[in-house]
C-alpha cells in the first residue's frame, strides 16, 4: 500500500428536506485503519457512513474509495447494522450464501456454503447455519450480520451502531470478537468505520476516533487512540492512559451536547416571539 | 350444555324410535358418539368445550330440520326435504357432483393461477418503482372498485366460449387484490433490509427473487386468500349463469326442474368444496410463512 488514503471524504455536505445535518466534513483513512466515529444522537454520524456505503449521495463535496468517487454501493465496501439485516425467511447458511452469489460468483455452489459455515464458525456459530435469523438471539443474529458482511470479504467494513441494541455483558463480548477477528488480519487488516455513541466501545475498539459535533455534524475532534496492540477489553479498560482518553472524548461530546442545546434554546427564542 | 345434548339424544331418539325413523336414529346415536370420542381424545379443556358445543348445535340444528320436514304438513315438502333424504341423495348424487367440481375447480385452477401469474410479477415490478406505483394507482384503484360480475354477461357476450369467459371474469377478480396486496407488500418491507440487500450488491433479478417476494410474502398470500375467496365466489356466479356443467351449474339446474333436494344437495357440497380448498390453502399458507413462528 501506498501512502494514498483508502477513503477520503472532501468538503463532504449533506442536507435533507432543507436541513443541513453535515456540513464540510473532511477526512482521511488509510488502509487498515479502524475508525470511531462517536457523536451525540442527531450528528449525523450514520448519515455520514451511509455516504460512505452509497446509500445516500452527498449533496455536495465527494467520498473517493480507493481514488474513485463514489456512486453507490460496491462489493469493496460490506455493511453491517444495528439491527434486522439478515433476511428472516432465509437460514444464517444462506444469508452469507445470497451474499457470495454476487460478491464470489467464481465459487461453486458448494464451496459458498463451505465459506458461510467457515465464517459462521468464526463468530462463534458453528452449528446455527441452518437457524433462521428469527430463532437466534440479538446478539447471536448480529454475530450472523458480521459473518455475512466478512464472508464478502470487501477491504472495508462499515459498521453503523452494530452492539447498540445489545446488553452490556453481550457487547462486551461481541466487541473482544471483532478486536479478535481484525487483529487476526495481520498485515491485510480490514479498514472499518465504526459508528458508536459508546465512549468506552470506541476506545477499546479503534486506533482513531472521530468525535462528530452538531448542528449541522462536522468534524469536532480527531483524536489518536495509541493503546498497545493486540489489544483487548481486559488489558486496555483499566489503563491510566485510557482514563485520560475517556475523559477527553467525554469532554468532547459534552461541549458537543452543551453547543447543540444552546443552538435549540436560540431557536426557540427566535421563533417564539 | 353436556345435559341439553342428552336431553336432544333421547328426544331424537325417542322421536326416531316412535316413527321407526332409522335415518334420525343413527343420526342421534352417531354425532353424540362421535363428540364424545372427540372429547375424550382433547387434551385441552377449552377443546372439549368446543366440541361439545359444536355437537350441540349440530344435534339441534338437525332435531330441528326433523322435526319440522317429517310432518309433511307443516313445510311444503318439495320446498322442505327432510334430511334422510338429503343424506340418500347425497351419496346417490356424488358421483355427478364429483365431476362437476373437476369442471369447476379446472376452470378455478387455470384463472386463479393466471391471477397470480400476472398479478404477483406485475406488483412486484410497480411496486419497486415509485413512478411506476404512482401512475397505476389510479388505474387498480378505479379497475378495482368495479365488481367483476357486472363483466359476466359482457365477457360471454364477447369470448369465444364459456371456458375463456368464466376464466376471464374469474381472474378479473382475483388479480386485483392479490396485485394491490403485492405493492403494498414490496411498500412495506422494513428500510434497513432493503438497505441491507442493496449494500450485498444483489443482480436485478436475483434482488427481485429472493429480497422482494419473500419480504412481500405475508402481504401477497392475504391478498391470494381474498383473491380465491372472489375467485369461488364469480366461479359460481358464472356458471349460474352460462355453464353446462360444474357445480354452481348443477344448483341452477335443479332450481330450474324446481327439484329442491339436489339443490339443497349442491350447496352443501359446494360448502365442502370451499371449505377443503380453503384449509388447503391455509395450510400452504402456513407452510410459506413458517419462518414466522420462528421469532423469539
Amino acid at each position: 500500500m501506498n501512502d494514498t488514503p483508502l477513503i477520503e471524504l472532501r468538503d463532504l455536505s449533506f442536507s435533507h428536506a432543507g436541513e443541513q445535518t453535515l456540513a464540510h466534513i473532511s477526512l482521511s483513512v488509510a488502509a487498515s485503519e479502524f475508525i470511531a466515529i462517536i457523536g451525540p444522537s442527531g450528528c449525523g454520524k450514520s448519515t455520514l457512513l451511509r455516504l460512505v456505503s452509497g446509500l445516500l449521495m452527498p449533496s455536495s463535496g465527494e467520498v473517493l474509495v480507493g481514488g474513485k468517487p463514489v456512486t453507490g454501493p460496491g462489493l469493496d465496501r460490506a455493511m453491517v447494522f444495528q439491527d434486522y439485516s439478515l433476511f428472516p425467511w432465509s437460514n444464517c447458511q444462506d444469508n452469507i450464501v445470497l451474499a457470495l452469489e454476487q460478491a464470489r460468483p467464481d465459487l461453486s455452489r458448494a464451496e459458498r456454503r463451505q465459506i458461510a459455515d467457515d465464517y459462521l464458525a468464526m463468530v462463534g456459530l458453528a452449528n446455527c447455519g441452518r437457524k433462521l435469523p428469527g430463532e437466534l438471539s440479538g446478539g447471536m443474529r448480529q454475530r450472523a450480520a458480521i459473518a455475512r458482511a466478512l464472508a464478502m470479504n470487501s477491504p472495508i467494513l462499515l459498521m453503523d451502531e452494530p452492539f447498540g441494541a445489545l446488553d452490556a455483558i453481550t457487547r462486551a463480548r461481541q466487541q473482544d470478537m471483532l478486536l479478535e477477528i481484525w487483529q487476526a488480519g495481520g498485515s491485510l487488516k480490514k479498514t472499518v468505520l465504526f459508528v458508536t455513541h459508546d465512549v468506552d466501545e470506541a476506545l477499546i475498539l479503534a486506533g482513531r476516533v472521530i468525535v462528530l459535533g452538531v448542528c449541522p455534524g462536522h468534524v469536532a475532534a480527531d483524536v489518536p487512540v495509541d493503546l498497545p496492540r493486540p489489544r483487548s477489553r481486559g488489558n486496555s479498560i483499566a489503563s491510566s492512559q485510557f482514563r485520560e482518553l475517556r475523559e477527553r472524548l467525554l469532554h468532547e461530546l459534552d461541549s458537543a451536547v452543551a453547543r447543540q442545546l444552546e443552538a435549540a434554546q436560540e431557536n426557540q427564542e427566535g421563533s417564539g416571539i | 350444555m353436556k345435559i341439553l345434548l342428552v336431553i336432544e339424544l333421547i328426544a331424537l331418539t325417542a322421536a326416531a324410535a316412535w316413527k321407526h325413523d332409522w335415518f334420525a336414529l343413527a343420526a342421534g346415536v352417531l354425532i353424540p358418539a362421535v363428540a364424545l370420542v372427540r372429547v375424550l381424545l382433547a387434551w385441552k379443556k377449552e377443546r372439549r368445550t368446543a366440541i361439545v358445543d359444536v355437537a350441540v348445535v349440530l344435534e339441534s340444528f338437525l332435531l330441528l330440520w326433523q322435526l319440522t320436514t317429517s310432518n309433511r304438513t307443516l313445510l311444503d315438502p318439495v320446498l322442505f326435504p327432510t334430511p334422510e333424504a338429503v343424506l340418500r341423495l347425497f351419496f346417490r348424487e356424488l358421483k355427478d357432483m364429483l365431476h362437476g367440481m373437476f369442471s369447476s375447480l379446472y376452470l378455478l385452477g387455470v384463472a386463479y393461477a393466471l391471477s397470480l401469474a400476472t398479478a404477483i410479477p406485475g406488483g412486484l415490478v410497480v411496486g419497486s418503482s415509485p413512478r411506476l406505483r404512482n401512475a397505476a394507482e389510479p388505474f387498480s384503484k378505479v379497475l378495482s372498485a368495479i365488481p367483476p360480475i357486472v363483466y359476466i354477461p359482457y365477457a360471454i357476450a364477447l369470448l369465444p366460449s364459456f371456458k375463456a369467459a368464466s376464466i376471464f371474469v374469474i381472474w378479473s377478480g382475483a388479480f386485483w387484490p392479490v396485485f394491490v396486496s403485492t405493492i403494498a407488500g414490496v411498500v412495506n418491507i422494513p428500510e434497513t433490509l432493503l438497505d441491507s440487500a442493496r449494500m450485498l450488491h444483489l443482480g436485478k433479478r436475483t434482488f427481485i427473487l429472493r429480497v422482494l417476494l419473500p419480504g412481500a410474502m405475508p402481504s401477497i398470500l392475504t391478498g391470494a386468500s381474498l383473491g380465491l375467496v372472489f375467485s369461488f365466489l364469480l366461479l359460481t356466479a358464472a356458471e349460474l349463469i352460462g355453464a353446462t356443467e360444474g357445480l354452481g351449474w348443477y344448483v341452477k339446474n335443479f332450481s330450474d326442474f324446481a327439484d329442491y333436494a339436489r339443490v339443497v344437495v349442491g350447496i352443501i357440497f359446494i360448502g365442502i368444496v370451499i371449505t377443503a380448498v380453503s384449509a388447503a390453502f391455509k395450510r400452504i399458507e402456513k407452510r410459506i410463512l413458517r419462518y414466522k413462528e420462528a421469532v423469539q
